[in-house]
């Protein structure tokens, strides 16, 4: 029974060590960055990992930026041996929901990048559900994912 | 778990399966065959990190698209050196900008060992409407100067993806927007133009530079 016990008080203690953190609201999103685009029709990828603190499902349904044209968000799947993209209308996170996007699932699609999105520089991003904006961000631009190792 | 709303009701993507059914009926022998392996091909086979090899190699049918210089290009001008193949389009940064960068990668390492075994890469455009030869110039030299890229005839690069076993399909998204699915796979061509190794996703560049120095061990490419 003994190391039963053990884990039951080891359990406990995460737990309320969960439970002491101040509750923080709405999303937090981290980790992001921009492709450093190449195509002459200046169209790019960004990523992010988004982080729902609430205890009710958040969904956003546009991202926008002053340094392009249009932010649609995208699946990416293997189907019949292809990978396929499409735009989604709206990604909603269930209460305490991580999501990362990543080249192989959910990912922003940029359109349009203006001629300051170069490799270093820092673009802004806003999050919305509809009008209201969720989180304002600055994410890097860069030929890879800068934020690995 | 994540709900995601779709824009529109996703396209039919017709033909597909028979297509696919066609193709991979059209490669397995050559993969899966034990009796046509040698030992040698059966050591080399095990020997791959990544790659599946071809025993014995498969030759194509002949090709003929534009170099991104827009000269034709045939199977002759993908003789006498390793040549990796990977099919995508330029407007395309989420996979195929990643698989370039990842293929540069693999030349680098290998040219860090030994500068004559670097493969060449040929990027064939599944979206020639729109990428022609100035085009995927001016993108296959962002990644390095030893990248060709290949547009052509839609009929023509359709027939040289069914021969390697890959798939495309132009799908419409509605208001002038579209994409293409595609696979993802990588193909290896020996320095006789035949099909002698498929990479398929998640692709790492260590494991495909490890493949390709076992397959040119001792073969002076």
């Amino acid at each position: 029974m003994r190391p039963l016990r053990t884990i039951a008080v080891l359990l406990l203690t995460l737990m309320c060590a969960a439970c002491s953190e101040t509750p923080e609201q709405g999303i937090k999103v981290n980790n992001g960055w921009i492709r450093l685009p190449v195509a002459e029709g200046k169209m790019t990828a960004g990523y992010i990992t988004i982080s729902n603190f609430s205890e009710a499902p958040v969904s956003i349904t546009r991202v926008s930026s002053a340094a392009f044209e249009r932010i649609e968000i995208h699946t990416m799947s293997m189907q019949d041996g292809m990978m396929r993209m499409r735009p989604v209308d709206s990604l909603t996170l269930a209460a305490g929901e991580r999501i990362e996007l990543s080249p192989n699932g959910l990912h922003l699609m940029l359109h349009g990048a203006n001629p300051d999105v170069t490799e270093g520089q820092l673009v802004p991003l806003t999050l919305f559900d509809g009008e209201q904006p969720l989180a304002e961000l600055r994410v890097p631009v860069a030929a890879e994912n800068p934020h690995v190792q | 778990m994540v709900m995601l709303n779709f824009r529109s009701p996703v396209p039919l993507i017709i033909l597909l399966v028979a297509f696919s059914a066609g193709l991979y009926v059209g490669l397995k022998p050559a993969i899966t065959d034990e009796n046509t392996r040698s030992d040698a091909d059966l050591r080399t086979a095990q020997a791959l990190e990544a790659g599946t090899l071809l025993t014995p190699s498969r030759a194509l049918q002949p090709i003929s698209l534009h170099s991104a210089t827009d000269a034709e290009l045939t199977l002759g001008d993908l003789q006498n050196r390793w040549t990796l193949v990977f099919f995508g389009f330029t407007n395309c940064p989420n996979i195929c900008q990643p698989t370039m960068q990842l293929l540069s990668r693999v030349q680098a390492r290998i040219a860090a060992k030994d500068e004559s075994r670097v493969p060449d890469i040929l990027l064939v455009t599944v979206d020639p409407q729109h990428d022609d030869a100035d085009t995927l110039l001016r993108y296959t030299q962002v990644f390095g100067d030893q990248i060709t890229g290949a547009t052509g005839d839609i009929d023509a690069i359709r027939a040289f993806a069914s021969d390697l076993g890959v798939l495309f399909q132009r799908v419409e998204l509605g208001e002038d927007q579209y994409t293409v699915d595609h696979s993802g796979t990588v193909l290896l061509l020996d320095p006789d133009a035949r099909l002698r190794a498929i990479f398929s996703p998640p692709l790492g560049a260590v494991g495909i530079a490890n493949d390709i120095m076992t397959l040119t061990e001792g073969a002076g490419a």
